[in-house]
């Protein structure tokens, strides 16, 4: 009897010792997934940051030239002007896709000069009216501030592409280790139910979790879209 | 009597470009090059030029990094940002570095000439020609808004290096008087040494 007792409490112990050696595996292999899908975001950057280079210094160069010659041959001639117009719109837009793909102010300056310098890009030109509320207590890593930023340029992509509102509030608050992202629009809204995720919005949340970061999305038709991303240093 | 000029650049023929039309001007002269912001501080510090002309995006150190630095080992070094971004943000941010000048690389060559003068003369030049600029003038407050006039008069005191025991002296109140006016100066300004204190007053251009 007693050592039909024995035998179970040795059975269990080694059936409890093997769960916990598959658990830890179970760990490590989620945390080298983790880190292959960082590494897969982190060169996605590099790639977006290798083409916006070559876009400003490329196309945006030879762009500059012809806009100057342009510029230095237009007098009063109608044609002249209005070609002299149109490689200005060119270049313009080049250097704001290059800018949009890579941004370097984001090295530059850093995340709060950034998000503002966003908003007004993305915003200004729709006439959407917008907050941006920013108050950071240190400086945020470089990894984090990356992922800060394109989940915003997403989710403010998306609001201005489908949401129609006119009305949208940016905040970014830091509590101790925590930072909280929301960005709230007053547009058309979905159910979150019944659309199914397009690439934008799953690859939000991919990137998120990349990053040990939290994505919540809140909609419904007729009362706007609220995203909260929580980022933990 | 000429402008003495520190000027970083990491493209090597921009910053030759530079120093040829720079040098056009007789009254001023490139008295040292460099390629990123660790050489440039080394260069302020060992040449002292009267103003320095630098670019925000180098290698090594960035430029915001590199006017923190600057600005807190030469708290009166006049500098003027020279920059292929003209948007608002990016002079925004340099304004409140303590740049006194903001030039866009693609501007006329006297344009920048003068914008180095002006610095050199203890005036402004936020000049970036843009549409940005134009709509929304920039408005510097001065920090020392939020003190009071007796606070001001010490914050200057302390500002030339005085102790507290000096300014109780120089402006005849107690020695208690003296380090409380000093601890609210620092709270309001939210910086915890004469040191600190020294340095924002120089970004702020009231070290003159």
């Amino acid at each position: 009897m007693k050592s039909q007792q024995y035998d179970a409490t040795t059975r269990i112990a080694e059936i409890e010792r093997q769960q916990k050696a598959l658990r830890d595996r179970l760990d490590t292999e989620q945390a080298n997934l983790r880190e292959l899908a960082r590494r897969l975001w982190a060169q996605q950057e590099s790639e977006k940051a290798r083409l916006s280079r070559e876009l400003h210094d490329g196309i945006g160069q030879l762009l500059t030239g012809l806009t100057r010659r342009l510029q230095s041959l237009s007098t009063d001639n109608n044609e002249f002007l209005a070609l002299t117009e149109i490689a200005e719109l060119a270049l313009a837009d080049v250097r704001q896709l290059s800018r949009m793909m890579s941004p370097t102010i984001l090295d530059d300056l850093g995340l709060k000069p950034a998000l503002k310098w966003l908003c007004r890009n993305l915003l200004d030109a729709e006439n959407i009216d917008y907050t941006c509320d920013i108050a950071l207590k240190s400086d945020i890593p470089k990894e984090q501030a990356i992922l800060l930023f394109r989940i915003c340029q997403e989710a403010l992509v998306n609001a201005v592409k489908h949401s129609e509102a006119n009305r949208i509030q940016i905040s970014l608050h830091q509590h101790h280790q925590i930072i909280r992202l929301d960005i709230t629009d007053n547009g058309k809204g979905f159910d979150t139910a019944a659309v199914e995720k397009g690439i934008g919005l799953s690859s939000m949340a991919d990137r998120a979790s990349a990053f040990d970061a939290e994505l919540q999305l809140d909609s419904k038709p007729d009362l706007g879209t609220h995203i909260t991303l929580t980022v933990s240093l | 009597m000429t402008i003495k000029i520190v000027l970083a650049d990491d493209h090597v023929l921009m910053r030759q470009g530079l120093v040829q039309v720079i040098n056009t001007d007789t009254t001023i002269s490139v008295i040292g090059e460099c390629g990123d912001g660790v050489e440039l501080i080394e260069q302020v510090i060992r040449l002292k030029p009267d103003v320095v002309v630098m670019d925000i995006s180098m290698p090594k150190m960035s430029g915001l990094v590199a006017i923190d630095k600057l600005l807190s080992q030469r708290p009166d070094c006049r500098i003027l940002v020279l920059s292929m971004h003209n948007e608002l943000e990016y002079i925004e941010a340099m304004q409140e570095a303590g740049a006194k000048g903001y030039v866009l690389k693609e501007s006329s060559s006297d344009i920048l000439i003068d914008a180095i003068k002006a610095v050199y003369h203890g005036k402004t030049a936020f000049l970036a020609n843009n549409a940005d600029t134009e709509s929304k003038p920039l408005q510097r407050t001065s920090p020392l808004n939020v003190l009071t006039r007796r606070e001001r008069e010490v914050f200057f005191l302390v500002a030339a290096g005085n102790t507290s025991k000096q300014i109780a002296g120089l402006l005849t109140m107690s020695l208690k008087t003296a380090e409380n006016h000093r601890s609210n100066i620092y709270k309001k300004l939210n910086v915890s040494s004469s040191a600190e204190l020294i340095r924002l007053a120089g970004r702020a251009g009231l070290l003159e």
